[in-house]
């Protein structure tokens, strides 16, 4: 069985950062991400870290799933720790692993740190994936894209291949699912012989899959043109996005937090 | 002795998570070599489920399910030899159509069966004469067919593998009236002979009264009723309140009896009906 895929996942409930304009969360999640950047000791990680909390707190999603979504990267966070702790020189020598590699204080440091900030750079992309659904997002990036216009790029049909591809991976996952069973079914061996056995027992698979996708394609540009759709010129919009005093209260938060973490810097 | 048995067989989906199902909760049945069972019931009564276990495409949660007397998961590396045995056609099964000819398509079992170039060829020869599938057919792409000729270029390559049980899961969705004729007929024949049993999946009241042996009946993943056709059929009122229904013909016969017109009971086909009134007709006559 092929499993869903669960990082991020859009988490239904009502909450203060779910009523959020969509656009104003990219933005701060992106600004967030900087902001990891600029913190360079360990007192303004730590105000990072305090208002990602409260942000977190805010969402009403349960902690478990952001954990879930951490223990995807744990391997990502290791390498990275493990290799800082290696590779840094400076402070006092800890010990020594041979005659090359020494871990020494500085290494312990920014093995930590770094290890903190990947680790709060992928909880500010959870909370922003957990409290948006996929269309408001890409109704966002389309929003926030929107001055490429000017560049002649065509704004809107990126997004909404980007809407369709988003709403066509569970239907793609469901499909796999049968196909697999059906070929299993037929005998299909699917678990031995050597790599190039199993790349040529996936073919039953993956072909009956592209054509159904092609299919699916082609059944939904028919749908689409039978409702008239032509892109992008003079649609309007179901849902209008507009700001609130959330977004208000969110950017006031930032400005905050990016004025602490200028002070920090100068101490 | 029985050929298929499940032995409280039960399966949970997405266990210990928040969306835990019991799709089938302790369900004993067992089917002879030879037989026809017709199983219905709801959307979501755990029809495909349970037919997913017969071949092993699902391990049970709980339960047993023995074939010729084994347990089909006492060697889990040899499940694919249950595959072989037990055929299970899906529901569309034209969907998984893939390689360049129908011919090389049906040949896809056999061939994952071990079998000589020679004796594929046999079998794929015998599986498109029972589906009626015409010689420059089985030389054409499967994606250049038509709906109904996919259908049963798909069923023949389960057919193909000679099965000793075989599973339909809905075979007639979707189909036009020739095509559900047809597959209607290929069961029937299929179990004259060889004397496998047949195993199929309906929504069609009419289509299980004229073929089946027995009928199973599930709901919310027990086994409702499993009998044959004239008692399951005579639970009329059971029936209804599991969102199912009777032959339309077994309808109206049991109107014309509230009308106060006996016709006679166990009226499941047309043809059976025709039967019944011409001998009605006859009878007035003979009075008059």
């Amino acid at each position: 069985m092929v499993d869903g895929i669960s990082f991020g996942q859009f988490y239904p409930v009502r909450s203060f950062v779910h009523q959020m304009d969509g656009r104003v969360k990219i933005v701060l999640t992106i600004a967030f991400i900087v902001f990891l950047f600029l913190a360079t000791n360990a007192a303004s990680l730590l105000i990072c870290a305090i208002s990602l909390f409260f942000f977190i707190a805010a969402t009403r999603v349960p902690i478990k799933t952001y954990l879930k979504n951490v223990r995807a990267i744990i391997p990502v966070l290791l390498i990275t720790a493990a290799f800082n702790l290696f590779y840094t020189d400076g402070g006092t020598v800890l010990f020594k692993i041979g005659s090359h590699i020494s871990v020494t204080t500085n290494g312990v440091q920014t093995a930590l740190f770094m290890a903190v900030r990947i680790l709060l750079l992928i909880i500010s992309s959870a909370i922003m994936t957990n409290t948006t659904s996929p269309t408001v997002l890409t109704d966002s990036i389309e929003s926030l894209l929107s001055p490429l216009k000017w560049l002649r790029l065509d704004i809107h049909s990126l997004a909404m291949m980007m809407s369709i591809a988003l709403r066509f991976v569970p239907t793609l996952i469901e499909e796999t699912d049968k196909i697999m069973n059906s070929q299993k079914a037929r005998g299909a061996d699917l678990e031995s012989g050597n790599l190039l056995r199993r790349i040529k027992a996936l073919l039953p698979i993956l072909i009956p899959l592209l054509i159904s996708a092609f299919r699916r394609a082609a059944e939904l540009a028919d749908a689409m043109e039978c409702r008239c759709y032509h892109g992008g010129d003079g649609r309007t919009r179901l849902r209008v996005m507009r700001l609130s005093w959330r977004d208000g209260v969110a950017i006031t938060v930032f400005v905050l937090l990016l004025v602490g973490l200028i002070l920090l810097r100068r101490m | 002795m029985a050929f298929i048995t499940t032995e409280q067989l039960t399966y949970i989906y997405g266990q210990s998570t928040p969306y835990e199902k019991t799709a089938l909760d302790h369900v004993n049945i067992s089917i002879e070599k030879g037989e026809i069972i017709g199983i219905m019931g709801h959307t979501g009564s755990g029809k495909s489920t349970l037919v997913q276990h017969f071949n092993g495409l699902i391990r049970p949660t709980s339960g047993r399910v023995l074939v010729d007397g084994v347990d089909i998961w006492e060697r889990p590396k040899e499940i694919r030899s249950v595959r072989f045995r037990v055929g299970l056609v899906f529901q569309y099964p034209e969907y998984q159509l893939f390689d360049e000819t129908c011919q090389k398509d049906i040949g896809y079992g056999p061939r994952n069966m071990g079998l000589s170039e020679q004796e594929i060829e046999e079998r794929v020869r015998e599986a498109a004469e029972r589906l009626e599938i015409p010689n420059e057919i089985l030389q054409k792409s499967p994606f250049d067919l038509s709906g109904g000729e996919k259908r049963r270029v798909a069923i023949a390559g389960v057919l193909a593998m000679r099965p000793d049980v075989l599973v339909l899961d809905e075979p007639t969705a979707g189909l036009d009236p020739q095509g559900r004729k047809t597959v209607m007929d290929l069961i029937e024949r299929y179990r004259c002979e060889t004397r496998a049993a047949v195993i199929f999946v309906s929504h069609s009241m009419e289509h299980i009264a004229s073929i089946a042996d027995r009928v199973l009946v599930m709901n919310q993943g027990k086994v409702e009723l499993f009998d044959t056709v004239p008692n399951v059929f005579s639970q009329y009122a059971r029936l209804k309140e599991l969102g199912l229904n009777i032959p339309a013909v077994t309808e109206i016969f049991l109107r014309l009896k509230e009308q106060g017109i006996d016709v006679g009971k166990g009226i499941y086909t047309v043809d059976d009906g025709v039967k019944a009134l011409s001998q009605l007709c006859q009878g007035r006559v003979h009075h008059g």
